[in-house]
């Protein structure tokens, strides 16, 4: 029952994105903050160093504005900077927390990341601290024209890395004519995070060399990817776009329009641009062509474009199938990418009734103490419900699969590959179907399952879930687990990996006389169920008289009364064992 | 696209005449001493009608209650003891509406003679017309609404029931506000009628301190008949400063709105609305557009409507700016003028279809669309406004979609519900109660039945989540069938979920069942039945009793004091419940955990002495 929503975007919103945030007064109360400090700035023409770089706060009654003011540099002195920095480099080091499975790596502009690094320790770094404090209550732009702005995008980034996940008040980064700052691995790997990227806006005005700075520079192809969402404008309007191959297009379109914009080293004045959007809110927007009806989504972006002044390079230079394929198609393929990735939680009411299968197995081969345990029965397949359960097994394990690699891939949010919602029910899936995984693996007659034989995705769940539990406030108080144990799993989801390894050991010792590693192995073995026991992390099923524990036992009993495992052994488990005190674990 | 060839009064169920002479009235409204909030008039016909003409205020005691505290756009929330319906069902949220003009109308109810105006007109079955011109509209709204409330909970037939004709009023209403009168299918009694060049029917889309001046000191002054031709002695600077503030925040509230339409993804959306003040007013009902050409545009999609408001005010070009802001003072008092004049012409144009609208105009077009290319050239629509035109027919649409999907999937919510009764009786006939049985699982059946159970939340729970993202039509949660099948659904299947969380012991790391684990499935479904049945809110618990009866076993096992005022509850309302067939015979078989607490109650208890009957036989 997928929503209809989901399907093929049928309109392109960047019209109406441009006009909210015209609307609003965030961009003229950004380039406000900015220009109070220019002001102040115009005699220094030094290159950008720590001390020329003005940071201040600005205070509105519903945010805070933090603008960052570099000294105007010329547009050629920083044209020499265009070199990329690798993550790898030590210079890269504070951004290497954007690395993934999926972006192994990526590179920044070395101006960017020198000026960034200069000013760290002795200003930013106090200044994340007081952000990421103050960010409780009022919401934060962050903001700078050209290369501040550059550097408002990094602070930006380096913020987001510390704020708690839960904060509600994420910050808005607003850039004006600012240089990309980074190559493809390094969009990639914002982008991963819809909601970092959703921080980002990033203000160009046609007639400004800077934004395109890095495009021109490198010829053909450029290295340099935009993020964010782009606010592009000329003297006839503005309009928002998102897909960055749709953006380099503009971009590039845009500079070819007016072979080369500004003078070198003049800042851009964004005051002028503003007021004239603001002006143009409240005026109809006269399209001089006629738009294609049929299609609502290209006749949008069609508007956007002719909102920014391009139309007329359109007609002249480039076939409309030019135009949809490098304009229309990229921001068309991102919306549908998001679409489709909007709800992948359907399949989760699925796993739940085949989990319930399991459930219900499991308690079928128990059989009122009667049965050897889901287990045992699993591993012996004597019987029609131990084949009927396989193709549940498999469907549960072809999506969780899915689910985990694309959780490693792309984390559903930093730091935390999976939501708890998603955490939890994996690890049930882990903690009932693990064991059958085992159950084949042995019957097969291999060894050492946890080392050889354990798939990734249950190794990462597990993982997953250790990590979750070590922040303290996912930690959950867990008092009145006696009386669970019958109706949860056990926790350890290797522990038949455990108890076929303790047996495995026994046959050997029984075999081939002492020997002291494997004696430890048993020892480690008794020490490990205990525990277990004590803190009722497993489940009584492990007792029952047919499984492959109690035939453990019965094998290490007999070893026991041969004295193999010295002549003095008294554990706390077979003590316990012996005792018949297991009856009464439940 | 349908042209309405007949007169647009017949149209909207209500006669050019009434239309005409409400208009006058409620601008005369304006002229009548403070004492006398309202004039009443009546039209003789058949059946005659009764108007009640409105005049509101604009002072500045009633446009910013509590100074300083006050929210930037004076709104509140509505008070469902006298508007229960206002609020969406399920996601349970109340209305709001602008304080000032809803404190004007509570003052009107208690101390003038209204009610016994209204009281009257019902008496002799004639029906009401509510009216206002500018401030007078929102209080017009709602008497309205107050009572059509009155019909509801009488349970009266709509024959002789209100409407409502507004002329320039300001929009005070929020959007659960809308949303609730499309569900209780009274949208079609509000007509407001709008001069595209008017700017009051705009301006609290703008905060009230940005507005105050103009609203406190201008238009009381003008607003009276007498004083109209004042209009030009209004300072121009300021009047166009008003203009481009009111545009421009209409600007924000309505792109912010049509990106929502437009399904947008960009998250940037999102995070942006923690930085921008946007106002919660909109449209409710039809409108009707006057444009400067004198046509007549008859718009119902609450949408696009909103869109409409924004689009059709924008500037040709930024010289008419000034121009613009001058003219949409008159054209707010020419309203008897205009619709005199319009009326008469009879060619009311009906925007429907809107997924289809032209966005520009050719040359091979059929008469039809000419009419519709000229009405949208009439209302200034530029090719982005037919843009969000269009996304808000597609919206409307699709939610529609959306519920022709879900209810094919009726057939598979029933076959399950009657799996489960099948279950239910076997176990009845095993001498165990279907709650019981299933908290043990021991049998197959009660396996199968879990699988039943989950089934169905799979797609209970995709509709719940389409109604919180509001994907599905207004009037879904007020529909007889899925309120009839929800309420099945939750009296059958939610004694499962009980079981089912303290089989678990989830509430010993959760809570009780009824404060942390009850899904909103079946929240959200015994909410529409209470709302149906005009029942008290919570009153409809019998299908959860289960967790009540749980959490009063456990007490008795972990030796605490025994909550008497649950158990005497439970016990009452269990009578009332099994006495109107909504909790069936097999809950007091013997063993049930109802039973088995009913047990160490002492015998002379008064929980005891209240359902003995039940259990004994």
């Amino acid at each position: 029952m997928d929503s209809v929503r989901a399907a093929k975007p049928l309109f392109s919103d960047g019209l109406n994105l441009a006009n909210l945030v015209v609307s609003s007064d965030i961009l003229c109360d950004s380039w406000a903050a900015i220009s109070a400090q220019i002001d102040g700035n115009h005699q220094s023409q030094s290159p950008s160093s720590s001390e020329t770089v003005k940071i201040q706060e600005f205070e509105h009654p519903e945010y805070k504005i933090i603008a960052f003011v570099t000294p105007l540099v010329a547009a050629s002195h920083l044209q020499e900077e265009a070199d990329l920095v690798p993550s790898s480099s030590s210079e890269a080091s504070e951004f290497q927390f954007l690395c993934s499975q999926d972006s192994q790596s990526f590179a920044i502009n070395k101006a960017a990341i020198s000026l960034f690094n200069a000013l760290r320790d002795s200003k930013l770094s106090p200044l994340k601290a007081q952000v990421a404090k103050s960010s409780k209550s009022i919401p934060h732009i962050i903001t700078g024209g050209c290369l501040g702005g550059s550097i408002a995008s990094l602070f930006t980034l380096w913020l987001l890395r510390r704020l708690d996940s839960a904060t509600k008040n994420r910050p808005l980064c607003i850039t004006f004519g600012s240089p990309l700052i980074g190559d493809d691995g390094f969009q990639q790997a914002i982008s991963q995070y819809s909601t970092w990227n959703s921080c980002f806006l990033h203000v160009a005005h046609m007639d400004d060399c800077f934004p395109r700075l890095f495009l021109l520079s490198t010829a053909e192809q450029s290295l340099y990817r935009p993020f964010g969402t782009f606010l592009l404008c000329s003297d006839l309007g503005g309009a928002c776009f998102e897909a960055p191959d749709t953006i380099i297009e503009l971009l590039t379109l845009m500079s070819r329009e007016r072979n080369g914009g500004t003078a070198d080293s003049q800042i851009f004045n964004y005051k002028s641009v503003i007021e004239s959007l603001e002006q143009r809110l409240i005026c109809k927007n006269h399209s001089a062509f006629s738009v294609l009806d049929a299609d609502s989504f290209q006749a949008g972006i069609n508007v956007q474009v002719a909102a920014i002044g391009l139309m007329q390079i359109q007609l002249q230079n480039m076939d409309s199938d030019a135009l949809w394929r490098k304009i229309v198609m990229p921001e068309k393929d991102i919306l549908e990418r998001k679409n489709q990735a909007l709800d992948p939680a359907k399949a989760l009411n699925k796993m739940k009734v085949y989990l319930a299968y399991f459930e219900w197995y499991k308690n079928k081969c128990e059989d009122d103490g009667q049965g050897p345990g889901y287990y045992d029965s699993f591993k012996n397949k004597m019987f029609k419900r131990d084949h009927e359960v396989v193709k549940f097994k498999t469907e549960l394990e072809m999506y969780w699969k899915a689910v985990v690699e694309e959780a490693e891939k792309r984390p559903q949010f930093p730091g935390a590959p999976l939501r708890s919602r998603w955490l939890f029910a994996g690890t049930n899936y882990r903690r009932m179907v693990e064991p059958l995984h085992i159950a084949e693996y042995c019957k097969l007659g291999n060894r050492s399952y946890i080392s050889k034989g354990r798939s990734k995705h249950f190794k990462l769940l597990e993982q997953w879930l250790d990590e979750h539990q070590k922040q303290p406030r996912n930690s959950v108080p867990n008092n009145s687990k006696i009386k669970k144990i019958t109706s949860s799993l056990t926790e350890d989801s290797c522990f038949w990996a455990h108890a076929e390894e303790a047996r495995i050991t026994c046959r050997l010792l029984n075999s081939g006389g002492s020997n002291s590693a494997e004696i430890k192995n048993l020892v480690d073995f008794e020490k490990y169920v205990m525990g277990l026991l004590k803190s009722c992390a497993v489940t009584s099923d492990i007792f029952l008289e047919s499984s492959s524990y109690m035939q453990w036992w019965r094998e290490y009993e007999d070893m026991l009364s041969k004295r193999l495992m010295g002549t003095s052994h008294n554990s706390e488990l077979t003590r316990y064992m012996k005792d018949g005190e297991y009856h009464c674990y439940k | 696209m349908d042209i309405d060839t007949g007169s647009c009064g017949r149209e909207l169920g209500i006669k050019d005449e009434v239309i005409k002479k409400a208009c006058s009235i409620s601008i005369r409204a304006h002229q009548a001493p403070a004492e006398k909030p309202f004039l009443v008039d009546k039209i003789r016909g058949s059946p005659s009608q009764v108007v009640i003409a409105f005049s509101g205020a604009w002072t500045s005691d009633a446009w910013s209650t509590r100074d300083g505290t006050a929210k930037a756009f004076g709104e509140t929330e509505v008070n469902l003891n006298s508007f229960p319906s206002l609020r969406s069902i399920g996601n349970d949220i109340t209305a709001k509406v602008n304080e000032a003009s809803m404190n004007q109308f509570l003052q009107i109810m208690e101390k003038s003679a209204l009610r016994s105006e209204m009281d009257k007109a019902t008496r002799d079955s004639k029906p009401i017309i509510f009216a206002g011109h500018s401030s007078g509209g929102p209080i017009a709204i709602y008497a309205t609404i107050w009572l059509l409330e009155e019909y509801k909970r009488l349970k009266k037939t709509l024959t002789h029931g209100p409407f409502c004709l507004t002329f320039g009023s300001p929009l005070t209403t929020d959007r659960i506000f809308c949303h609730a009168v499309r569900r209780e299918e009274w949208s079609d009694r509000f007509v407001h009628f709008v001069m595209i060049h008017d700017i009051v029917p705009r301006i609290l889309l703008a905060p009230l301190s940005s507005t105050k001046e103009f609203l406190e000191q201008s238009l009381p002054y003008l607003i009276s008949p007498s004083a109209h031709h004042k209009a030009d002695s209004i300072d121009k600077s300021k009047l166009t400063a008003l203009f481009d503030n009111v545009m421009r925040n209409a600007s924000c509230v309505a792109s912010h709105a049509a990106c929502i339409l437009m399904g947008s993804t960009n998250m940037l959306l999102d995070t942006m609305t923690k930085f921008v003040q946007l106002s919660p007013y909109r449209p409710c009902g039809q409108y009707v557009f006057c444009t400067g050409t004198g046509r007549l545009v008859v718009v119902k999609n609450p949408d696009a409507v909103f869109q409409l408001l924004f689009y059709s005010l924008q500037l040709v070009s930024e010289s008419e700016s000034q121009q613009k802001a001058v003219a949409s003072l008159p054209a707010h008092l020419a309203y008897e003028d205009g619709l005199d004049k319009n009326l008469d012409m009879r060619n009311a144009i009906h925007l429907e279809n809107l997924c289809e609208l032209p966005l520009s105009s050719d040359n091979t077009m059929d008469i039809a669309t000419k009419t519709i290319v000229d009405t949208l050239n009439d209302l200034n629509l530029s090719a982005r406004a037919r843009l969000c035109l269009r996304a808000a027919g597609e919206s409307e649409k699709q939610k529609e979609d959306n519920q022709k999907k879900i209810e094919r999937k009726m057939g598979m919510i029933r076959n399950a519900l009657d799996d489960l009764e099948g279950y239910r009786t076997m176990c009845e006939t095993r001498g165990m109660g279907y709650f019981d049985a299933f908290k043990v699982q021991k049998h197959e059946d009660d396996f199968k039945a879990n699988v039943k159970r989950l089934e169905l939340a799979g797609i209970w729970d995709e509709i719940i989540e389409m109604l919180k993202r509001d994907e599905l039509p207004d009037k879904y949660e007020a529909e007889k069938s899925w309120v009839k099948l929800g309420t099945e659904f939750r009296q059958l299947v939610e004694p499962l979920d009980v079981a089912n969380y303290y089989r678990h012991l989830k509430n010993e790391d959760t809570g009780p069942y009824m404060t942390k684990g009850r899904p909103r499935r079946y929240k959200y479904t015994q909410r529409w039945r209470e709302h149906a049945e005009q029942l008290p809110r919570g009153s409809c618990g019998e299908s959860c009793f289960w967790a009540d009866v749980e959490e009063l076993n456990l007490a008795v096992t972990s030796n605490q004091p025994r909550n008497e005022q649950m158990a005497l509850n439970v016990a009452n309302k269990l009578k009332e419940w099994h006495a109107k067939g909504e909790v069936k015979k097999d809950a007091f078989l013997k063993e049930t955990a109802l039973v088995t607490w009913w047990k160490t109650l002492p015998d002379n208890h008064g929980a005891k002495l209240c359902i003995k009957d039940l259990i004994e036989s």
